[in-house]
């Protein structure tokens, strides 16, 4: 492709609380419409929208996440338009002041580190949801009011995958921090994508098209990667971009155009006169920095560093901070990191995986894992019993010290006890015992299994196979 | 300067008109208009001044608690409404 292609993505993301950003309505999800509202929802005459603290603390708290600058004083703005899914006529946002400015994150593009500058975050109202039908459209307010942080990035994003790695992080972030749910199936989470394409080399951006109101990050990778191929089509063949706004269709996997952009709306911005600004102080800011935990990214690098993982098992253990946490667990109560994380990456993750809970949820804690590979560690029992052990604990609901007692386990790691075994295998086997080349391996073979099976794969294998070489040594060097 | 092309370009993207004799009587008024705002513009040091969003400064804003839920029942909210598809608020279809 001749064409360099350059995004810029704004990412709304609905704020976890239990009432509005303005109104003490719930913010919850509700299927029934128009129930979870206040006056202030619908936008009564006299009505005093008064900012919620947990949203604004939990703003502060996902500016400092993304390393931008704070202002000294939350400031609203009215944005005015005119759209029935806004009862007022304009929406509480911040223009002026917005919470955060001029971040930063650092995300992982494959094995490279792409850093996404942020161009600002703001607080503002979520609008009502509209339906539409062949004639007519509903309105159901529930959503209306509902805390919403919107993030909004440098056009810095240069491919699919770097958007997609980028919305990745940010959600991470948004649970890491409980600052959202950040599901995209239920709209907590949606995302504008602004793509132009220029020629390579060029020093001016291209034609920017927008596309509004994507719903998963599956349909942003494809909206964008259309994108780049209807654009780069009409530039080949000599046309004209066209600026404008276009909707993704993702049953058909294509952009229809929704209208021409001719040039900015004039949302006539001004300072929210309800609303008094409110200091942020030193000590507020030091009481958030406190609950910003170590996110994604610093995780996934002290893990590499520290402790020697591959990029791969650290962004796996790393994806929730539950498992993080696990894993950290596990690892101070002396556990061998990769030992650790291998257990957690396959076992564990592929158990909750399957029966989707939460690693906190699982059974089978920190202390029984660290029981389990101790018990691995001291030879008392095979890497293949632990396996069969840890299913057993979960569905018993028991202890690896009661599953291995109940059923009998324990290696047997005492000499005499497997060499008295070998000597009986030996004896039963005597002319093959006698043909023993220690150049073959397949009569050892032989003997290990048949010491497996008369302790019914207790022995442990490694003692008796050098067990097992000594003995049929000392048979031939006899005879 | 204000035209009465650029008062019709806002007109229209407000979604409405007026009469010629309207666009007349708005052209006057925004001469004077922009004529004290020329005066203010004029103002040694203007530049310098913050523009006042807020009468007074006020030190201890405080904010909601999230707590203390509290809704105005379904049937009132829809009791404002003539138009109405169950729980629903009714409009006319406002996409194409």
């Amino acid at each position: 492709m001749n064409y360099e292609v350059t995004i810029g993505l704004e990412v709304h993301c609905e704020v976890k609380t239990k009432s509005k950003m303005f109104s003490p309505a719930p913010n919850n999800y509700n299927e029934n419409p128009n129930e979870n509202i206040s006056e202030i929802d619908l936008g009564f005459p006299g009505i005093l929208p008064i900012a919620n603290m947990e949203a604004v603390r939990k703003s502060i708290l996902m500016a400092m996440a993304l390393n931008c600058k704070l202002p000294e004083k939350m400031f609203f703005d009215r944005k005015n338009y005119y759209y029935p899914d806004l009862p007022k006529g304009y929406q509480i946002t911040q223009n002026t002041k917005p919470v955060g400015i001029n971040g930063y994150i650092d995300v992982y593009v494959a094995d490279k580190v792409k850093r996404i500058n942020i161009h600002d975050i703001h607080l503002e109202e979520d609008t009502a949801s509209l339906d539409h039908y062949d004639t007519y459209s509903l309105i159901d307010y529930n959503r209306a009011g509902v805390p919403l942080l919107e993030t909004v990035t440098e056009p810095c994003i240069h491919s699919s995958e770097e958007a997609l790695a980028f919305l990745d992080s940010l959600r991470r972030i948004f649970l890491y921090t409980n600052i959202s749910e950040a599901r995209t199936d239920r709209g907590q989470m949606r995302c504008d994508v602004n793509i132009s394409l220029a020629k390579k080399g060029s020093k001016t951006l291209g034609t920017k098209v927008e596309m509004k109101n994507i719903n998963s990050f599956s349909n942003v990778k494809d909206a964008i990667e259309y994108e780049i191929k209807r654009q780069s089509e009409l530039l080949d063949s000599g046309e004209k971009i066209v600026m404008e706004t276009r909707r993704y269709d993702d049953t058909t996997g294509k952009t229809y155009r929704m209208r021409e952009k001719v040039e900015n709306l004039d949302y006539k911005y001004y300072i929210e006169p309800n609303i008094p600004p409110f200091k942020i102080t030193e000590k507020l800011i030091n009481e958030i920095k406190e609950e910003l935990p170590m996110l994604q990214f610093e995780r996934i690098n002290k893990y590499i560093n520290e402790y020697e993982l591959s990029l791969y098992d650290a962004t796996i253990l790393t994806k929730n901070i539950e498992t993080a946490l696990y894993f950290e667990e596990v690892i101070k109560k002396g556990v061998e990191p990769k030992i650790a994380a291998n257990w957690i990456n396959t076992r564990i993750l592929g158990y909750i995986n399957k029966e989707e809970i939460n690693i906190n949820d699982c059974t089978f804690k920190t202390d029984d894992l660290v029981e389990l590979i101790g018990y691995i560690n001291k030879n008392v029992i095979s890497t293949k019993q632990a396996k069969d052990i840890f299913y057993k604990c979960l569905e018993e609901n028991k202890k690896p010290s009661i599953i291995i007692k109940e059923n009998n386990m324990e290696q047997i790691t005492d000499t005499n006890a497997i060499l008295s075994v070998i000597k009986e295998v030996i004896n039963e086997n005597l002319d093959l015992a006698k043909s023993y080349n220690p150049e073959r391996g397949r009569t050892v073979d032989f003997f290990v299994g048949q010491v497996m099976k008369k302790t019914k794969g207790k022995a442990n294998p490694k003692s008796a196979m050098d067990l097992i070489k000594e003995e049929l040594l000392k048979l031939i060097q006899k005879n | 300067m204000i035209t009465k092309e650029l008062l019709k370009d806002y007109a229209n993207k407000l979604m409405f008109d007026m009469k010629d004799e309207e666009y007349q009587t708005l052209l006057k008024e925004f001469d004077v208009i922009l004529k004290q705002m020329d005066l203010i513009s004029n103002i040694e040091g203007i530049n310098q001044v913050e523009p006042m969003t807020f009468p007074f400064e006020l030190q201890d804003v405080e904010l909601r608690k999230d707590e203390n839920i509290r809704t105005i029942t379904k049937e009132d909210a829809l009791s404002n409404t003539d138009s109405k598809m169950g729980n629903e608020i009714r409009v006319p279809k406002v996409v194409e």
